[in-house]
């Protein structure tokens, strides 16, 4: 490998959060002085790796490193967002970065967080296609162009977590409350004109905590990495609630 | 075992809405904190003549001013929010632009109303 001549580089303050569950320290934040190639826009999850080769013991999750599998949601500078598809130059400012884990889940390791509150909320919501005994699963289920375009905007997510824990909601009842991610889901199979259990998916997210404690605070609007809009659907979903009501 | 949460307001970015939004909260603690020394006022000046000339002295008190000021402002801020509120309960302004323009406004109008209400009664 070619040395990169001083002129090229420049260095960045990395800070970033660590926390080791077999030492009895409390969290605490480390900094780096990362080199980085001046011309390059790097991503993110580059400089942690770029920290990793100085400090091996710094844990966080990544697989595809294109924002697809949705493992390396971080808070990034305050913001949450996937290391692998957030450039430096929307991330970094006066050039320090922080890096810290998803807010307000059990933290396993430095950036490594435990998502289990996150995925029992997807499973309540019964991510899947509930269809009458009269239809055989075996044959295509046919949709018109129509039906099938209710769902863009819904099935992309890759359940990286970022809004849920983003969301204030989320943070004060992770229990009760769906949260985004769940709920853009649950919306995602009512909307869907091959499912036949609406009904019941409407009656499940009538009480007072799964949908309504969203204030529309939109926060997890502005952080999906998909540019999803979870707040929408769940005004969808409030709409249908109410109507049923009535 | 006890793991760590990350959680620190002062470090995690709030979009303009969400600001909104815990301003929205915060307005409806002070209305309903200010709100019982301000009906005591009320009722105990509308006994005597006495009593509202009194009133009427603490008024004139700086700190009583500005608590009374902050009353109003938080009353018409939470009414103005919650109208936001209403809105986006009828499906409009859900996008993220709406939602960032509707909370600025929000902000605006109450400044606005803020120093037209000093300017009025100072
Ligand atoms: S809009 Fe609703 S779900 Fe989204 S961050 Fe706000 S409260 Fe949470
Ligand atoms: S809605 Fe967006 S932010 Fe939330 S889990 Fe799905 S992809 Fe991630
Ligand atoms: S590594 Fe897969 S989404 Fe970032």
């Amino acid at each position: 490998m070619h040395a990169i001549s001083a002129s090229e580089i420049k260095t960045l303050r990395l800070s970033i959060y660590r926390y080791d569950p077999l030492k009895k320290e409390k969290p605490y934040m480390q900094d780096f002085d990362i080199d980085i190639p001046a011309e390059k826009d790097l991503m993110v999850l580059d400089v942690l790796m770029l920290a990793k080769e100085q400090d091996p013991s710094i844990s966080f999750r990544r697989s595809c490193r294109e924002g697809v599998c949705g493992s390396d949601g971080l808070n990034i500078n305050g913001k949450n967002g996937l290391g692998c598809i957030t450039p430096l130059s929307d991330a970094v400012k006066s050039n320090k970065l922080s890096i810290r884990p998803l807010p307000g889940l059990p933290v396993i390791k430095d950036l490594i967080v435990d998502m289990k509150q996150f995925v029992d909320q997807y499973k309540k919501v019964k991510p899947y296609l509930i269809t009458d005994k009269k239809v055989d699963t075996r044959e295509a289920i046919p949709q018109t162009i129509e039906e099938r375009e209710k769902l863009d905007g819904l099935y992309e997510c890759i359940m990286c977590g970022c809004c849920s824990t983003a969301c204030p909601s989320f943070w004060w009842n992770p229990d009760k409350f769906l949260g985004p991610a769940a709920l853009l889901q649950a919306y995602r199979f009512i909307a869907d004109s091959r499912d036949t259990a609406t009904e019941e998916r409407l009656e499940q997210l009538e009480d007072a905590f799964s949908v309504f404690r969203c204030h529309g605070i939109m926060n997890c609007v502005s952080v999906c990495p998909k540019g999803l809009n979870p707040t929408k659907a769940i005004g969808e979903i409030k709409k249908m609630l109410v109507k049923r009501a009535l | 075992m006890n793991a760590p949460r990350y959680l620190n307001l002062f470090k995690i970015t709030l979009p303009l809405p969400g600001i909104s939004s815990i301003l929205h909260r915060i307005s409806a603690v002070a209305i309903f904190l200010l709100s019982l020394p301000m009906f005591a006022i009320l009722i105990f000046s509308l006994e005597t003549k006495d009593n509202f000339d009194f009133a009427v002295l603490i008024f004139g008190n700086f700190l009583f001013k500005s608590l009374f000021v902050l009353f109003i402002t938080a009353i018409f801020y939470h009414f103005i929010s919650g109208l936001r509120h209403l809105v986006m309960d009828f499906g409009f302004w859900e996008t993220l632009q709406a939602g960032r323009m509707s909370a600025l406004a929000s902000f605006i109008l109450t400044a606005l109303f803020f120093f037209l209400f000093i300017f009025l009664t100072w």
